[in-house]
């Protein structure tokens, strides 16, 4: 909101593009979800079989997520990890697949094949709520699935889809959006048909059902097929994929950060594809939209009925809105778009891959801030780089790039706001104090990763740093740029806050010299204490002894406001989309590309340019795979002494290379010794201590993915393990603008001579 | 009187190690040097692909029959009236015969670097080189509350509660009869029970 009202149309968060847009945006896809973390909460505690990949410290600890997967394995649940080492996650698994880096999606697409084949899917969920029963024909080239559809020539945008009624045994139109396919678009009943009839056509041409294509697609996927790509036997894959196929309720992990490859987003969309056709979406054992993402959607579809208008839309609905705003040069006085959309735009002007969805990708910015990005034959030069609570120079693409943009003699200005002197810090040239989240008073805030919906106001202990609240610090640089009162309105408008109010808080503090946080907070409480219909007094009192108060429950919840039961998805059709519609906008405004097939499609993991799965490697080369550790937090735990005590009593198993004893001893490696990874496709090196351990596959090494820090403050954690961004390349997958952190293999040599 | 005991489900402990924080933040202890009342050893077996992987927490048993408290000569090393071994500080003259008998390994010492970083840490801390080891959190327990590493554990994996009392689900657990000691041939008599077996479920 400050960016908007300070007219920035630059704004990045490198934690959305690490979980939200790497990993989630391909169950966003097909549910329509777009939030922070849990937008979707899997409720693994009543699930009977549960199938998790890439989400190892998700599991294994984090707090809500490690409870409900462990209550569900103390009622006999049936765990399933795929992993090329055995993690945390893999230990408690009672069917571990050792697969490939990168592999995973041949194994779901087995699974899902499997569904199909058995019958086992919901066919009355698909039916009524998804838009598996839409029809669809091929395009005349390609692999592409064309939805049959009417448009609105006024808003662009879908105004009728098409089903065949089973009952009147013709083809008829459904209206867009819609949580429901049972009624047209003049309100008749319709019973829509899965499989539509041999010859059936719409305007001329053969038609059949999304669901049709989809069974198509993943015909040949059987565990024969699959078992040379993760490299694992075929009779474990076709094991597993029977006991998904038949054991209810199933439920595919929705996963968060992993390793990414330009497949990720397909494979996270196979699991989202799977666990439609399971019907688990929005009830118990399955895929739960958290209380915060469900109360937007609500309060957006029933604006949407009276004719009313929200200042928050929900999920994929608020993100295309979002991206609109910063990709529409009209939307800014100065008429220039965000840098990413720029970058983008150049590279497809130039042939190469651009970023589909550029909406916060953080592609381009390197090039804005050494001067060399130009929009319409102008420097597009960013002069002032405002950083919290992000340190890219660690977190982000090849920390090469990110020192040299920091640095350039092109970027007069670097303020870096943040709890700890993070490697970033270094390239600042004003470091600004924040205070902890346990030293804030922050306003009032969903407990996200809760199923209940529950407010959290955390009392805040006395700081130990004379630091500023965000708020307090945003204020004043609105009233520093001369828009004080437009980001008090603009704040008013979103959160739906009074305006005297606000004002009364804020201008208080402000002339006081204290933090508004407080009085903001205060403000909030009274706010919900309304909503509640409870005495304020009562509130703070909860509030202050428990930190954290229940609004509804998950039941009172779902009985209410389910998505799709009650209300539409915040998909552009409304249904969940077994065929995304917001996919197929790519393939129309960029051509078509396997990466957004809007139905699926199977990409085999590119580790070097042309490389398939069966591919030889070298003799001392190594698929790539990391991951987060229990201790460290990708931002801001780097010198908590406490926990970089428990990481070096773990020693290399959290701290060390990952390496199996067969390829290990071929090297010349042991345990401890000093080695040098060395990214096989782009000549990246960085240096680190050998972990030889059977866990792992023996054509694989794994490092822990927050670790590797060289800023000398950080007294504790400096030079402990290997920094994951010294290998990875500043490369994009072109769907989300996210960078592929394991799409490379590495060479591996022993280090003499002291180093590391 | 209450007869304190504790179950941990070698089933449901991922390794998470938030045990060890909440432990070393309760208790004060030297962390700093590697020492936590309470730790997760990570334990493999076989060769890839046959392989296996276990978290074994680690706590003092609090023995009914406790070696520590038999060979410790200033009496510093005791049961309380709850059952609860525990050291007095003030007493304790960091002889080590307690870590020598303890079969366990759940005793460690504070050393005198330890004792000057306690001060500098904490503020506060044992005046000299002393033994310490789990408590129970009996400062917590005696408040109401569970031991912190119980109270902490994200995968509830830990039980804690009167051995005594049949109502208490620790009791409920052990009365079942799958929850097992460590050495107890030794005659330890641990109030520390373990349910689940090493391998894990395939073997």
């Amino acid at each position: 909101m400050l960016a908007k009202v300070l007219q920035i149309p630059n704004v990045v968060s490198f934690q959305v593009q690490n979980c939200m847009l790497g990993q989630h945006f391909g169950l966003d896809s097909v549910v329509g979800s777009f939030n922070s973390h849990d937008d979707i909460v899997s409720d693994y505690a009543n699930a009977k079989i549960i199938l998790s990949m890439r989400a190892n410290a998700s599991l294994t600890s984090a707090s809500g997520r490690t409870r409900r997967l462990t209550d569900g394995l103390r009622k006999g649940a049936r765990l399933i990890v795929l992993d090329p080492r055995r993690s945390e996650a893999a230990a408690k698994a009672d069917t571990w697949l050792p697969v490939k880096p990168g592999t995973d999606q041949a194994v779901l697409l087995v699974v899902l094949r499997e569904i199909i084949q058995r019958g086992t899917y919901d066919a009355d969920f698909l039916r009524k709520h998804t838009n598996a029963p839409f029809l669809a024909t091929s395009a005349p080239q390609g692999p592409m699935v064309q939805l049959a559809m009417k448009m609105d020539e006024k808003t662009g945008k879908p105004a009728e889809f098409y089903v065949y009624d089973e009952a009147r045994k013709e083809v008829v139109p459904l209206p867009c959006p819609a949580n429901s396919n049972l009624k047209d678009t003049g309100g008749n009943a319709v019973a829509p048909a899965l499989v539509a009839p041999d010859g059936l056509t719409w305007q001329g041409k053969p038609v059949r059902t999304v669901f049709q294509f989809l069974m198509d697609r993943v015909k040949a996927c059987t565990a024969e097929w699959a078992a040379a790509i993760p490299d694992v036997p075929a009779d474990q894959i076709a094991a597993v994929a029977r006991d998904f196929a038949t054991i209810r309720p199933a439920m595919v992990d929705s996963g968060w950060y992993d390793v990414r490859f330009a497949s990720s987003i397909q494979t996270w969309r196979t699991a989202a594809l799977i666990q439609t056709l399971l019907g688990g979406i929005d009830k118990e054992a399955g895929w739960i939209y958290s209380a915060e993402a469900r109360e937007i959607n609500t309060n957006f579809w029933k604006a949407m009925r009276s004719g009313g208008s929200v200042s928050m839309a929900p999920g994929m609905y608020g993100a295309i809105g979002q991206a609109a705003l910063f990709d529409t040069p009209s939307n800014w006085t100065h008429g220039v778009p965000t840098v990413s959309k720029v970058w983008s735009d150049s590279q497809w002007a130039a042939g190469k891959d651009g970023v589909a969805f550029d909406m916060a990708s953080y592609a381009g910015y390197p090039e804005s801030m050494m001067g060399k990005l130009t929009y319409q034959g102008k420097p597009y030069q960013l002069k002032f780089v405002f950083l919290t609570a992000c340190n890219p120079v660690r977190t982000s693409y090849s920390d090469q790039t990110w020192k040299e943009a920091l640095s350039s003699p092109t970027l007069p200005l670097v303020v870096s706001y943040d709890v700890e002197p993070q490697d970033t810090t270094l390239y600042a040239d004003v470091i600004l104090p924040d205070l902890s989240y346990m030293e804030r008073s922050d306003p009032l805030y969903d407990a996200a990763q809760a199923l209940d919906r529950a407010l959290v106001a955390r009392n805040p202990v006395t700081p130990t740093v004379d630091g500023r609240h965000m708020l307090d610090i945003f204020f004043e640089l609105a009233s520093r740029f001369g828009r004080y009162d437009q980001y008090m309105k603009a704040m008013s408008d979103f959160f739906g806050w009074d305006l005297a109010a606000l004002k009364g808080v804020v201008d208080g503090a402000r002339s006081q010299g204290r933090s508004l946080a407080p009085g903001l907070r205060e403000m909030m409480i009274a706010g919900a204490a309304r909503r509640m219909g409870k005495p304020v007094e009562a509130l703070q009192k909860d509030f202050n002894e428990q930190g954290t108060v229940r609004v509804s429950t998950l039941e009172e919840q779902l009985k209410e406001a389910g998505i799709p039961y009650m209300f539409p998805a915040p998909t552009p059709s409304g249904r969940v989309e077994l065929y995304s519609l917001f996919f197929a906008g790519f393939t129309k405004e960029h051509g078509y590309k396997p990466n957004w097939d809007p139905i699926v499609a199977y990409m085999d993991p590119e580790w070097r340019p042309g490389m398939k799965s069966g591919d030889p490697l070298g003799e001392d080369e190594f698929y790539f795979t990391h991951g987060h550790i229990s201790t460290m937090s990708p931002t801001s735990s780097a010198d908590n002494d406490l926990l970089m005590a428990l990481t070096r009593e773990q020693g290399l198993i959290y701290t060390g290379v990952w390496m199996n004893p067969r390829r290990a001893a071929k090297l010349g490696i042991a345990s401890g010794d000093a080695i040098e990874l060395e990214n096989s496709v782009t000549g990246q090196r960085a240096e680190g201590r050998a972990y030889v351990t059977e866990l792992i596959r023996p054509d694989t090494v794994f490092i822990a993915s927050s670790l590797g820090h060289e800023n000398r403050e950080l007294a504790t954690a400096v030079g402990v393990g290997t920094a994951l961004n010294k290998l990875v390349p500043y490369k994009m997958e072109p769907v989300a603008g996210v960078a592929e952190t394991g799409q490379f293999t590495v060479r591996v040599r022993k280090l003499t001579g002291g180093r590391v | 009187m209450a007869r304190y005991g504790m179950v941990i489900d070698l089933n449901t402990c991922t390794g998470c190690r938030a045990c060890q924080a909440a432990c070393a933040a309760e208790n004060r202890t030297p962390f700093w040097a590697g020492k936590f009342r309470t730790h997760v050893e990570d334990r493999t077996t076989g060769a890839f692909p046959v392989v296996n992987r276990y978290f074994l927490p680690h706590l003092c048993m609090h023995c009914e029959n406790a070696p520590c408290v038999s060979v410790c000569p200033t009496g510093a090393s005791h049961r309380t009236e709850e059952g609860i071994v525990v050291v007095d500080a003030e007493r304790c003259m960091g002889c080590k015969y307690c870590i020598v008998a303890c079969p366990y390994g759940a005793r460690y010492v504070y050393e005198s670097e330890d004792v000057r970083r306690a001060q500098e840490v904490y503020g506060e801390g044992p005046k000299g080189s002393t033994a310490d080891k789990c408590s129970f959190c009996r400062q917590r327990v005696q408040a109401g509350m569970e031991p912190a590493c119980v109270a902490t554990c994200l995968a509830g994996a830990r039980i804690f509660g009167d051995l005594d009392d049949p109502r208490s689900q620790v009791a409920k657990v052990v009365a079942e009869g799958q929850a097992k000691q460590v050495r107890a041939d030794l005659g330890t008599k641990p109030k520390v029970y373990y349910l689940g077996s090493l391998p894990d479920k395939e073997g």
